[in-house]
């Protein structure tokens, strides 16, 4: 194959003057250029520190820490109030039995109350 | 295989390497750490292909500040992609690769819009005193060679005898086979050599 007009080897003079033709200046502006962009691109993909990582964390999170908190004193409210509304609840028949009649004694005594004086008082005496 | 390709063309790159632990590092070493995010070796990757990439590009496209671009996009696409690098492979074809799809993407796009025709050029008969102005207008008969030619033709002529790529790395560039290359060289040489004559004169004075 060597006398094959395919199997050329490398033209200098050709390779030379194209060379000039083709070549830019100021192949430096076009680096930087590069590098510039291709720097946003990298921060966009993998060029991000731990602290910048924590920064923008930091927003949102002390927002939800924020709302987690008032959630918290929230629920934690609420609950004390429902347990006192159920002590309440509780009390109730005895408030209403001692609006209807049943002595006072009845509940302040530190003994229970006698058989006897709680069927005279239900049976009106 | 070869070694990695030249880049006779940039002798102020060299200065411009400010890591000095990159230097003398292979590409595929290089590619590994910009793909690891390093920036210096990609920087590196950069400088060392500048030439060659934005060589490629105006070989496809007419207007430079196109083919700075489409060089742009290309580094940028090959940034991105990485990871699909093989390192067992020279790196220079993989990006060039890169770098003509990027331009022949940006000539097509062009083609929407309406672009004017150059009239080929030849030797001027008046008399051209001034060498630089002889000079442009020998670029302009050669740009203007090389753009009649089919464009996988441009880029094949460019890569072997400017760039110093083998046949077989300017097919996996191409995606053809290595015949077409061969063939492609072949009358690309053919037709600018063709343009050259025109110039055999006056090509002392210019050169």
């Amino acid at each position: 194959m060597r006398g094959s007009p395919f199997d050329h080897r490398q033209d200098r003079e050709l390779g030379e003057t194209l060379r000039a033709v083709l070549s830019a200046e100021d192949d430096f502006s076009f680096v930087e250029r590069v590098l510039a962009r291709a720097g946003e691109l990298q921060h966009n993909v993998y060029g991000v520190e731990w602290w910048e990582v924590l920064s923008a964390w930091a927003r949102p999170g002390l927002v939800a820490v924020a709302v987690v908190l008032i959630a918290g004193i929230t629920i934690w409210f609420s609950g004390m109030s429902g347990s006192t509304e159920s002590m309440v609840a509780l009390g109730d028949p005895l408030l209403s039995a001692g609006e209807s009649g049943l002595p006072s004694a009845l509940f302040a005594a530190s003994q229970p109350p006698d058989l006897n004086e709680v069927l005279a008082l239900v049976m009106g005496n | 295989m070869k070694d990695p390709p030249k880049s006779q063309g940039n002798p102020p790159l060299q200065r411009w390497s400010a890591q000095a632990r990159n230097e003398g590092m292979e590409d595929a070493e290089l590619a590994a750490l910009a793909h690891a995010g390093d920036r210096e070796a990609f920087g590196e990757l950069v400088r060392k292909f500048a030439g060659q990439a934005r060589r490629v590009a105006r070989a496809v496209l007419g207007n430079d500040a196109d083919a700075d671009d489409a060089a742009q996009d290309a580094f940028l696409a090959a940034l991105r992609g990485l990871g699909r690098y093989d390192p067992t492979r020279p790196f220079g074809p993989w990006l060039m690769r890169i770098v003509a799809n990027a331009a022949t993407d940006r000539r097509r796009r062009q083609k929407v819009r309406a672009a004017v025709r150059i009239p080929p050029q030849t030797p001027s008969t008046e008399a051209q005193p001034d060498q630089v102005a002889l000079r442009l207008e020998f670029h302009g008969a050669l740009k203007t060679a090389l753009r009649s030619l089919p464009e996988r033709r441009r880029i094949a002529v460019v890569l072997f005898d400017v760039e110093g790529y083998s046949h077989q790395e300017i097919a996996e560039v191409l995606n053809v086979p290595v015949g077409t290359v061969r063939s492609d060289v072949f009358h690309a040489r053919r037709a600018l050599r063709t343009a050259l004559a025109l110039w055999k004169n006056s090509k002392e004075e210019i050169v």
